[in-house]
């Protein structure tokens, strides 16, 4: 990731958690109140908003004189797709990543917890032995 | 040329069935992975070769007495213009078959990349939109505020790793440590990409256990080369544990019925690292000179009027 890309990656997500608290539609004045410890600029906000509403992040709607935007989907629906990726073993999608481990069977989990055992004893004689 | 062309069809079916299946089996791969990795690296490309190139010998059979010289003919025929030559319609059906068999195997492995960078940079964006930075860097690791344990990769230019705070509750600080190490050698080896064509063949072929074995087989070996990366200077027994801790916290997640899907790879892994195997540098030979052998021989078969 590059440093611009970083920052603007970290951008959209601190105007994305302020959307995500908010009970109701913001307009992009009250968010860049809300982030005032970051001194943005408001054009600055407008232009990271229309950003997300590209992405199909936000959606935005007028409102008397002002245009309010509002998050699409809640940071909950967002985590618990990631998990579901993250998971669930043999999909098209879950190819996308590389995991850990994958699931096991109970048969396997019983063994695993005597390895488990055995794993931590000899580290914790090992870190005795060597101070 | 016929002699040639039953010689690489024996090979191909050889490579595909009993040796993958043997290979599969080998109980050294765990001391030399790495080799084994190359081993069937090279029996999947000596497979396709000896597969594709026997179907393009026979089909071009009339235009030459060698594969090479065969090939040389046609193509300078087809630049003319003449795209039947000398072949009649037995072997213009056969050509169209071994292209078509070509193509296949390009198109699908094609398709699986794309589909799966499709679905990375979708998931990427998500994960730059929900997680935190774990240290003090946007390039380092990403935090996921998530209950249930887990540590995962997204490889790519551009890549992620990903650790939820479930993991980060349930492992002490060198067991986080040894597992992010062990997502940073998947990273940066390019794990993705050596088992990308093993994933492509064995959804071409469901009908065949070879590719299947392959596939399984070498998602298996990256494993074991990523542990073994992490645990360079690194208890072997701390990557251990935190592996044990992670499976287990995922085995009473996992409904019952979805087991047939799952890898049985925690456990090995796991007693791997904890009764350390010395390498096999004899094993280790015969592998290297055994890929080497198999990449030669089609494309010798191939290339000098042999036989």
């Amino acid at each position: 990731m590059s440093r611009a890309a970083a920052k603007l990656g970290e951008l959209e997500r601190a105007i994305m958690e302020v959307l995500w608290s908010a009970p109701t539609p913001l307009t992009a004045r009250v968010i860049s109140d809300e982030l005032r410890d970051r001194e943005l600029a408001k054009t600055t906000v407008l232009t990271v908003l229309s950003r997300l509403e590209k992405k199909g992040r936000v959606t935005r709607s007028r409102e008397d004189w002002a245009h309010t935007y509002a998050a699409t989907a809640s940071r909950e629906d967002y985590v618990a797709e990631l998990m579901h990726d993250a998971l669930e073993d043999a999909s098209d999608r879950s190819a996308a990543l590389v995991r850990f481990v994958s699931n096991v069977s109970p048969d396997e989990a019983q063994a695993l917890q005597s390895a488990l055992v055995a794993a931590t004893r000899s580290k914790r004689s090992r870190t005795q032995a060597g101070q | 040329m016929l002699v040639t062309v039953i010689g690489l069809w024996a090979l191909a079916f050889v490579l595909i069935a009993p040796a993958a299946h043997a290979l599969a089996a080998a109980t050294w791969v765990q001391r030399e992975p790495r080799a084994a990795l190359v081993l069937w690296q090279a029996l999947g490309l000596a497979s396709g070769l000896a597969l594709v190139g026997g179907a393009l010998a026979l089909a071009l059979a009339p235009m030459g007495d060698t594969f090479s010289h065969a090939l040389t003919n046609y193509v300078q025929a087809v630049r003319a213009g003449d795209v039947v030559a000398k072949l009649g319609p037995v072997h213009g059906v056969l050509l169209i078959l071994a292209l078509s068999l070509l193509a296949w195997l390009c198109g699908v492995t094609a398709r699986r990349a794309w589909n799966m960078l499709r679905a990375r940079w979708h998931h990427r964006a998500l994960v730059d939109l929900v997680t935190t930075p774990l240290d003090s860097t946007e390039e380092g690791p990403r935090l996921l505020t998530h209950p249930t344990p887990a540590a995962y990769c997204l490889p790519g230019t551009s890549s992620r790793i990903v650790i939820t705070t479930g993991a980060l509750e349930l492992l002490d600080e060198d067991e986080l440590d040894a597992v992010l190490a062990h997502e940073r050698a998947h990273l940066g080896e390019r794990h993705d990409l050596v088992t990308l064509p093993f994933t492509a063949w064995a959804s071409a072929f469901p009908m065949l256990s070879g590719p299947r074995a392959a596939q399984v087989a070498v998602a298996e070996l990256i494993e074991m080369i990523a542990d073994d990366r992490a645990c360079q200077g690194r208890d072997r027994h701390t990557l251990a544990a935190a592996l044990a801790r992670l499976a287990l916290s995922r085995a009473q997640e996992v409904p019952e019925g979805a087991m047939a899907a799952a890898h049985a790879g925690a456990l090995s892994r796991v007693q791997r690292l904890l009764n350390e195997q010395a390498p096999a540098p004899q094993a280790r030979a015969v592998a290297y000179i055994s890929a080497v052998a198999l990449l030669a021989i089609p494309t010798v078969a191939l290339l000098f009027p042999v036989l």
